[in-house]
């Protein structure tokens, strides 16, 4: 990583400006460093019984499907061992948000949404993965957002 | 499920005795015919054979109106076809109470005048207006959310509320095509054998504003005000120019640009599933 300090005297306190091409496990582990908040563990997942480990920005949804828990990200899809709202608690106060029974968004993965004539809102998230947010839960993405 | 158990029925109460509240009295108006106070309607008694019993009906009936105006909040609160399918099933318990009622108690005859069949049905037409203009109310409200929701996150607006800004540049090619053309149309006619009108309002009408509506829709999918604005812009060419027979102008220019619109708007939806990866 390339390191720049730059002096500057009109300033009243340190300001830090992180500059990276995409968002990394690194790059948002120095950036909760920085803000003195605890580094966000990044997420065991599995794929044919094989473990990795996934960063939160990485993660585009998590999705509850045929009685399994399902982590997509840009790089595929993997099976996570907890409970839908486990990761709901685990991740509360994150930029993520549970948008129906069976989803639970990042928000800074969100590229569009659109309202239905039914009142449906239709969630786009990068490449073009859809969800479908219930209505039930809107007042909840509200307060994340505001939080 | 237990969740909507639990709210329906405290407002299903309320709603109900409410409803034995307001409309003990506009029953007993309705009963004497808009001319006299009766608590009992004469035609139910006559048919039961009891007016104690036709006033339990006519209670029991009241009550349930009332419980299912407290309700019908409820239905909206869902979306998608849950939304579609409650909301009408609503509207059908709501239509079928009100229908026993007006049956029941013979509502038809108002001023010495007996409407029957169609003030039933112009009720009944209200009662499906006043259905749309709640959905209208809460889509418009929706729609506040998402724009909220959308701002906060930092993306793009959207499209605007019932493509209206989208709308705009056809509806000043609708407002030439339905109110200009047919003037024109008119000037230039033999008044005796209107040819020019009727290859106007059978062919070129239809077919304009279904091609209209179809570019629209494939330009920004469905746009509900377009197929409007051609109704409402052939309404003043058929008051100025023809005769109320002519009406149906307007029912034409509406149906096809509303055609055209759903077709466009079908195809621009089936274009973006096929580039879907």
């Amino acid at each position: 990583m390339k390191v720049e300090i730059q002096i500057d005297p009109s300033l009243d306190e340190p300001v830090a400006v992180l500059r990276s091409p995409s968002p990394t496990e690194e790059v948002e582990a120095l950036a909760a460093r920085l803000r003195g908040e605890a580094v966000p563990q990044p997420f065991t997942v599995y794929r044919e019984r094989e473990a990795a480990r996934v960063s939160r920005s990485m993660v585009l949804r998590f999705y509850a499907e045929d009685k399994g828990v399902f982590c997509q990200t840009g790089k595929g899809t993997f099976t996570v061992r907890q409970r839908l709202y486990e990761l709901e608690e685990q991740l509360a106060g994150a930029r993520f948000v549970r948008v129906s029974n069976s989803e639970i968004v990042n928000l800074d993965r969100v590229t569009a949404l659109d309202l239905t004539l039914a009142g449906t809102i239709k969630m786009t998230l990068e490449g073009g993965t859809v969800c479908w947010v219930s209505r039930r839960y809107v007042r909840k993405i509200r307060q994340a957002l505001e939080a | 499920m237990e969740e909507l158990k639990k709210q329906a029925v405290p407002r299903a109460l309320i709603g109900g005795l409410a409803g034995l509240l307001v409309l003990t009295p506009i029953g007993a108006v309705l009963n004497g015919h808009l001319s006299a106070v009766k608590w009992v309607s004469g035609d139910l008694a006559q048919l039961v054979g009891s007016g104690a019993l036709a006033l339990a009906i006519q209670l029991v009936l009241y009550f349930l109106l009332g419980a299912l105006a407290g309700v019908a909040a409820l239905p909206f609160a869902d979306d998608g076809k849950t939304l579609a399918l409650r909301s009408l099933a609503h509207f059908a318990a709501t239509a079928g109470v009100y229908s026993a009622l007006f049956w029941l108690c013979r509502w038809t005859n108002l001023f010495g005048m007996d409407h029957d069949l169609g003030l039933w049905l112009v009720e009944l037409a209200v009662l499906a207006v006043l259905y749309l203009l709640i959905w209208l109310g809460r889509w418009v409200g929706w729609y506040a959310e998402v724009a909220a929701i959308r701002e906060k996150l930092g993306l793009a607006c959207g499209p605007s509320l019932f493509h209206w800004r989208e709308t705009l540049p056809y509806v000043g090619f609708a407002c030439l095509f339905c109110m200009a053309v047919p003037a024109a149309v008119w000037a230039c006619d033999d008044h005796r054998i209107p040819v020019l009108s009727v290859l106007y309002a059978a062919l070129i009408l239809p077919i304009v504003g279904f091609m209209s509506g179809l570019s629209l829709g494939r330009r920004h999918g469905f746009c509900p005000l377009y197929p409007l604005a051609c109704g409402l812009f052939c309404l003043p060419a058929v008051l100025a120019l023809m005769n109320s027979s002519a009406l149906l102008h307007c029912a034409v220019a509406l149906c096809a640009a509303l055609a055209g619109n759903l077709v466009g708007a079908a195809g621009r939806k089936l274009k973006k599933e096929a580039e879907m990866p």
